[in-house]
Parts: C-alpha cells; sequence; structure tokens
C-alpha cells in the first residue's frame, strides 16, 4: 500500500473493516444464523476496486488474530472475497440487481474454493464452533472429510454471501452521488443524466 | 504514559516477533506434539506469568482455542480413515491414528496461536505499528490499522444507540427469524451512510495535518532496539539452526 | 504584501447544475483579517476549499481561475508547502480529530510528526501551543472523551501547532455552545494580535464586527460587499442578503428612521456607538 491508494480510500478501510467487525457483532445481537461478516469488505471493493477489498479482508482478519489468531489463516478467504468483489465492481458488477446476482455467485465460489481447503488443510475440516456440529454429522452419514467440509460450507455461506452482496449494493444506493464520485469506481453509481 | 512495563513488554517489537516466529515455525518442523505441549505452552504460559498476565492470558488461550481444538479431538478421532481402535465406548470407536493427527494439530495451534497472543498481550500497538513504519512500512499502514481500533468500539457503540432508537421507534428486533432479519438492514446502514458521507470532511482534515506530505515521518514516542534487543534475535536464530542441524541432519 | 490573492475564479460543483461563484476576485493583506459572510449556501464554504486549493484537486467540478498564495500559483505548490503555510479548520467538531491518537498532546502532535519534525521541537511547539490556547487541562484527556467545543479546540491547536501563517475558518462556532464560543474566539483573538492573515466564515455577526478589518459579502455568486467592516456592517440593505447587522448597527438604523435625525454615522461597534449617540444623550 502506499500513496497510490487515494485518501478517499486510506478513510473508507477501517470504516469497512469496522463494518465488518460490527456486522458480525449485530448477527449475535439480533441470534441471526449468518455471520454478515464481510459486508466492509464486499462494500469497500465496490467503492474502490480489488485492492481497496483486499486490503479490508487482511486487516479485519489480522485485527481479529490479536484475540483469536486462528482466524489469521481466513484471512486469505477474505483477502479473496475483496479481490473477486473489486474485479466485480469494475466490470460493473454491482450496478443492477441482475450484476449484483452475479456478483454474489462469485463471491460464494471464491469462499467455497478458498475456505473449503484451508479448513481440510490447516485445521483437518474443523471451522469454528457451530458449524463444525453439521459437519460432524455428514462424517457420522459415512462421507468423506473433504466431501462433509464441502456440504458444510455450502449450508453455511451461501445464503450469507447472497445477503451480504445485497446490503452493499442497497448501501451503495443510498450513498449521494457527490461523495460517490469521489472514489474511484463512484462513477459506475452515479446517473449520467445528472451530469 | 510511561506506565511501569514488564521484561516481555520492553524488549522491542519486532525482536519480540521474530522470537515467536522461530518458535512457531520450529513447532511446526519438530512435529512431536510433546514439543508443543509440555515445551512451548509451559514456556508461554511462564512468560505471561512472568508479566504478571497469568490469569488474562490463560484465559484468552482458552476462550481463542479450546473449542476449535476439541472439535479437531473429535472430528478426528472418531471420523480418521484409519483401522486401529484406541478406545472403544459402546458403537464409538476412537481411532489411535485420528487421536495422535489431533495431537500434532492442536499443538501446533496452540504453540503458534499461543504465542501470537503473547504478543499481543505484551506489546503496545502503537509501538508495534512504529517498529514497522522504521522498518520500512508505509504511514499509511500505520494509519489503516490504529484507525480502525478506536472505530471498532465507536462504531459498536453507537449501533447499540441506534438499535435502542430503533427500537422506541416500533422496529422489532425480536420474535421470529423474518422480524429479526428485516432489524438488520436499518441498525446497520445510517451509521455506514454517514460515516461514509463524513470521509470527505476527514479527507480535508487529514490533509490540514500534513498527513500526504511526502517526508520521512518522526515519532513522538519514544522507541528504541536496545542491544539487549539485538541479542535476542541473534541468539534464537542459533538455537534455531542447531535445531535444524539436530532435526534434519544428525 | 498580498497573503492571498483570488482572480477570477468562476466553479460549479461536479453533479450541480449551475455554478457555485462566478468571477470572484479579490486579495488579502498580510496581517489582514477578513470575515466572508452571506446567507447559508451561498458558496462561502466552497471559496475557503477554492483558497485551500482542495477546490479543484478533491472536489473536482468546473474550475477556472487563479488561486495564489503569498503571490504564487496554488498549483506550484506542494502539498507540504501548503499545510504549513495555510491552516485549515471548519465546523465539524467531531470528524477534526485523526482517529488514531490517544490523548489531545499526542493529537495536537500528529501534524508534526507528519512533517517529520524533530522530536524535541515537537514537544517544545505542542506544549508552547497548549499553554498559549489555555489548554493544558486537556493535554493527557482521549480525544473521543472531549466535548464539542474542546474538540474544536483541539482541532485550532492542531492547526496552528504547524504555525501557519494564513488561517482558513470556516464557521468554527457553528455546532457550539455560547460559553465555548467565546473560548474559540479567545484563540481568535490571539491569532490576531499575532498578525496572522485571517479569512473566517461566521454568522456571529457582533463578533465579527469586533475583530474583523473587512468583511466580504458574497450572495447569488458573486462578491456584492467588499470593503471595510466598519462600512460594510453600517448598511442597512446588507439585511436584504441574510446577513444580520451588529446591534449598535440595527439602533443606529432605527434610530435615524424613528427620529427623522441623521446621525454622524451608523456605529458597528460598542465603542463608536457611544460616541455618536453621546450627543444625544
Amino acid at each position: 500500500m502506499g500513496k497510490k491508494l487515494g485518501m478517499m480510500t486510506i478513510l473508507l478501510i477501517p470504516i469497512c473493516i469496522a463494518i465488518n467487525f460490527v456486522g458480525g457483532q449485530i448477527v449475535t445481537l439480533l441470534k441471526l444464523p449468518v455471520y454478515l461478516d464481510v459486508i466492509g469488505t464486499i462494500l469497500a471493493a465496490a467503492l474502490t476496486g480489488p485492492i481497496g477489498g483486499a486490503i479490508v479482508g487482511l486487516v479485519t482478519n489480522l485485527i481479529l488474530g490479536i484475540t483469536n489468531p486462528v482466524l489469521i489463516p481466513f484471512a486469505v478467504v477474505n483477502v479473496a472475497v475483496g479481490i473477486v468483489a473489486g474485479l466485480c465492481a469494475q466490470k460493473g458488477g454491482f450496478r443492477t440487481v441482475k450484476g449484483t446476482a452475479l456478483t454474489s455467485v462469485a463471491i460464494w465460489a471464491i469462499v467455497q474454493i478458498t475456505a473449503v481447503p484451508l479448513t481440510v488443510i490447516l485445521f483437518g475440516g474443523v471451522a469454528g464452533g457451530g458449524s463444525s456440529v453439521i459437519t460432524g454429522f455428514f462424517l457420522a452419514a459415512g462421507k468423506g472429510l473433504w466431501e462433509a467440509v464441502f456440504s458444510q460450507s455450502i449450508i453455511v455461506e451461501t445464503v450469507d454471501k447472497i445477503i451480504s452482496t445485497f446490503i452493499a449494493f442497497f448501501i451503495i444506493k443510498r450513498i449521494g452521488a457527490s461523495t460517490l464520485l469521489k472514489f474511484s469506481l463512484g462513477s459506475k453509481y452515479v446517473d449520467e443524466a445528472t451530469e | 504514559m510511561n506506565k511501569e512495563k514488564g521484561i516481555i513488554s520492553k524488549i522491542y517489537p519486532l525482536s519480540k516477533l521474530v522470537v515467536i516466529m522461530v518458535l512457531a515455525v520450529t513447532a511446526i518442523l519438530w512435529g512431536d506434539y510433546r514439543f508443543g505441549y509440555f515445551i512451548v505452552l509451559p514456556l508461554l504460559v511462564f512468560l505471561a506469568a512472568l508479566e504478571g498476565k497469568f490469569f488474562s492470558y490463560t484465559k484468552k488461550m482458552i476462550g481463542a482455542m479450546i473449542i476449535m481444538c476439541t472439535f479437531i479431538f473429535i472430528i478426528k478421532g472418531l471420523f480418521d480413515p484409519s483401522d486401529e481402535i484406541l478406545w472403544q465406548f459402546a458403537f464409538i470407536g476412537v481411532k489411535k491414528e485420528g487421536i495422535e493427527s489431533a495431537l500434532r494439530l492442536t499443538s501446533i495451534i496452540f504453540s503458534l496461536g499461543g504465542s501470537i497472543l503473547l504478543f499481543f498481550e505484551t506489546t503496545d500497538l502503537e509501538d508495534f505499528m512504529i517498529s514497522l513504519q522504521k522498518a520500512g512500512m508505509s504511514h499509511v499502514g500505520s494509519f489503516i490499522f490504529l484507525s480502525t481500533l478506536q472505530m471498532i468500539p465507536q462504531f459498536a457503540k453507537k449501533s447499540k444507540v441506534i438499535m435502542q432508537a430503533q427500537r422506541a421507534r416500533g422496529i422489532e428486533t425480536e420474535g421470529n427469524l423474518l422480524v429479526r432479519m428485516k432489524a438488520f438492514f436499518p441498525m446497520l446502514t445510517p451509521l455506514i451512510i454517514s460515516s461514509i458521507t463524513d470521509i470527505e470532511d476527514k479527507v480535508i482534515t487529514m490533509e490540514a495535518r500534513a498527513f500526504s506530505v511526502d517526508v520521512k515521518k518522526t515519532y513522538l514516542r519514544v522507541l528504541n532496539i536496545k542491544t539487549s534487543d539485538y541479542v535476542i534475535v541473534v541468539s534464537s536464530f542459533i538455537l534455531f539452526v542447531i535445531f535444524l542441524v539436530w532435526r534434519y541432519i544428525v | 504584501m498580498k497573503a492571498l490573492e483570488v482572480v477570477n475564479v468562476t466553479y460549479k460543483y461536479p453533479i450541480a447544475k449551475e455554478n457555485v461563484l462566478e468571477n470572484i476576485s479579490f486579495s488579502v493583506n498580510k496581517g489582514e483579517f477578513v470575515a466572508i459572510v452571506g446567507r447559508n449556501g451561498c458558496g462561502k464554504t466552497t471559496l475557503c476549499n477554492i483558497l485551500r486549493g482542495f477546490i479543484p484537486s478533491f472536489h473536482k467540478g468546473k474550475f477556472k481561475g487563479n488561486v495564489l498564495i503569498n503571490e504564487k500559483d496554488i498549483n506550484e505548490m506542494s502539498m507540504g508547502e501548503i499545510a504549513v503555510e495555510v491552516g485549515f479548520v471548519f465546523q465539524n467538531p467531531f470528524i477534526q480529530v485523526s482517529g488514531v491518537k490517544n490523548s489531545v498532546f499526542h493529537e495536537v502532535a500528529y501534524g508534526l510528526e507528519n512533517l517529520g519534525m524533530a522530536r524535541e521541537e515537537i514537544i517544545e511547539r505542542t506544549d508552547k501551543i497548549l499553554k498559549d490556547l489555555k489548554m493544558d487541562d486537556l493535554r493527557d484527556k482521549h480525544p473521543v472523551e472531549l466535548s464539542g467545543g474542546q474538540r474544536q479546540r483541539v482541532a485550532l491547536a492542531s492547526v496552528l501547532v504547524m504555525d501557519p501563517n494564513i488561517l482558513i475558518i470556516d464557521e468554527p462556532t457553528s455546532q457550539l455552545d455560547p460559553q465555548s464560543t467565546e473560548k474559540v474566539f479567545e484563540i481568535i483573538r490571539l491569532l490576531k494580535e499575532k498578525n496572522k492573515t485571517i479569512i473566517l466564515v461566521e454568522h456571529k455577526i457582533d463578533l465579527i464586527s469586533e475583530y474583523a478589518d473587512r468583511v466580504i459579502l458574497i450572495d447569488n455568486k458573486k462578491i456584492v460587499f467588499d470593503d471595510l467592516a466598519k462600512k460594510v456592517l453600517a448598511r442597512k440593505e446588507v439585511m436584504s442578503y441574510g446577513v444580520n447587522l451588529p446591534q449598535v448597527a440595527k439602533a443606529g438604523i432605527r434610530f435615524e428612521e424613528q427620529t427623522g435625525q441623521e446621525l454622524d454615522f451608523i456605529p458597528s461597534v460598542l465603542k463608536d456607538a457611544i460616541s455618536v449617540f453621546k450627543k444625544y444623550v
């Protein structure tokens, strides 16, 4: 990172990391069966591109790691989400509902591709607390470890990533045009008619 | 500002980081769970105790890793594809290889995770950032990290205030799943929108404080490398080399 | 010597349909205290951003004209030069913190760290500015714990510690209570004593009449009045541009209307009012 980021991006990053944290906290408060802890990563990626998204993903997990070091390796997943969301955003992936739906599929896919091998190879198939019960269930049903973790991941991540992507989409719609225009990808979300 | 520091807190952050990395890599390469469980773990707890942080450290350790490690034992022990049974309870068989592999894995998790926890337990984060900046990291990186650390609790506090306000306005935050799902959006979005709108003025604030000025930054905080910091790094490397020779050559 | 000069500036925000300002030209001499007044949304804040160079570099949009600082084009100055020469403080006290420091002392010193100043000098300057602004009591407090008024003074200190010769201060008291407003104005008074060049946007007209040398009134994209504070703030028409007049000026105008007698001049500050009204008592 360095001078090329631009002040808007530099100041957006801490906010987006805080969004990741607080999103996760509100979920616990409301007892929701999802994580919603990458909304900030997706939002940063949508407004500034893959680099901003990747930094938010990385620093989120590094800071989580201060109290829970086990989460540090999962930075890979969060960074990958930022990069994929950012690449989609560059192609206009958050401009329409349809585009957002496609983006959410891409984000979901990259989570599966990165999280499943990490969980199996580094942690013997265990990812956090509750979801490991699901993995155990599939194992007891006679599935192999990879298959069990993959099935678990599909159950836990699918709805979560779709909702997260759409929340980012709706937030962008509510940001004022003059603010949007100051972000590197902001002009994608401002109607040309008002230009 | 200058409260009395413990022995480990006095070590230069990057020297401490090197020692911890060496310890962690050794634990991974050694591969014997006894090294992790009987040498690294007691050593970490001992060092924490030296700092007068025995209780807070062990509590954090347990909070961060115990659930995960328990699940590793369960999943590996019960579902390892090997045949040799260690214990048999009715129809449940605990696999010997599974338990051995769980011991290896958890010993590494405890060594690595425990080292990282100890590092942050005994390191002032602002000092850590300064040491990274002195080692060549951009002040932007340090700004992002420290700014985030202040932002998270403020954000959490504000979202709680908003939650109470939303409740007062009649938005349900309890009830069935759909009701609770619907509550999520109004709790988070006003906060996000206002924070993002504020960025414009914040940019002006930072420029007024010469943030983007392209010079070598200085630090009001004093952070010096002492001879002992070099000694620590060099001696941990020597021990590491001895370990490598013992493990792979002899 | 001219500290600031604006030549024929016209500006339109990126998504706006109309210009905010058109053909604005004026200059400010070294040590002069200029107040900018006008109704809300008339472009005062925009003008401040133009003077500091945030427009057009940050806000983009369509910009024509030139801004000169110390007779040098702002486009030819580096970020560092501008930051050291021109201090900038605006209305919202809650945004004007770095968000990375744990005490007021460190917060105030932050700009100097960013300028790469030696540690000893940072301490010396920060100590001095806190003492000058009578803020020693806040020194070890966490910036987050401060009230709006305290934060605004910290924001001022954080900029003043870099010792800029020119200060642009945009509605520093609009979100503050009367007591904090008085404290902020005490600081501004101090700056005047130090002979700094000051551009102030402010609605509290009695305070302006007391301190400002000159008043510029903006309305409908243009400069309407640009003259000595005494002269501008004694004109009845000023009120038709959504700007209040000082109490004493209003009293003078009323006096003339009601008695039909003509005063020597319409006073704008208390001291003048006393001498003008004396002969009628």
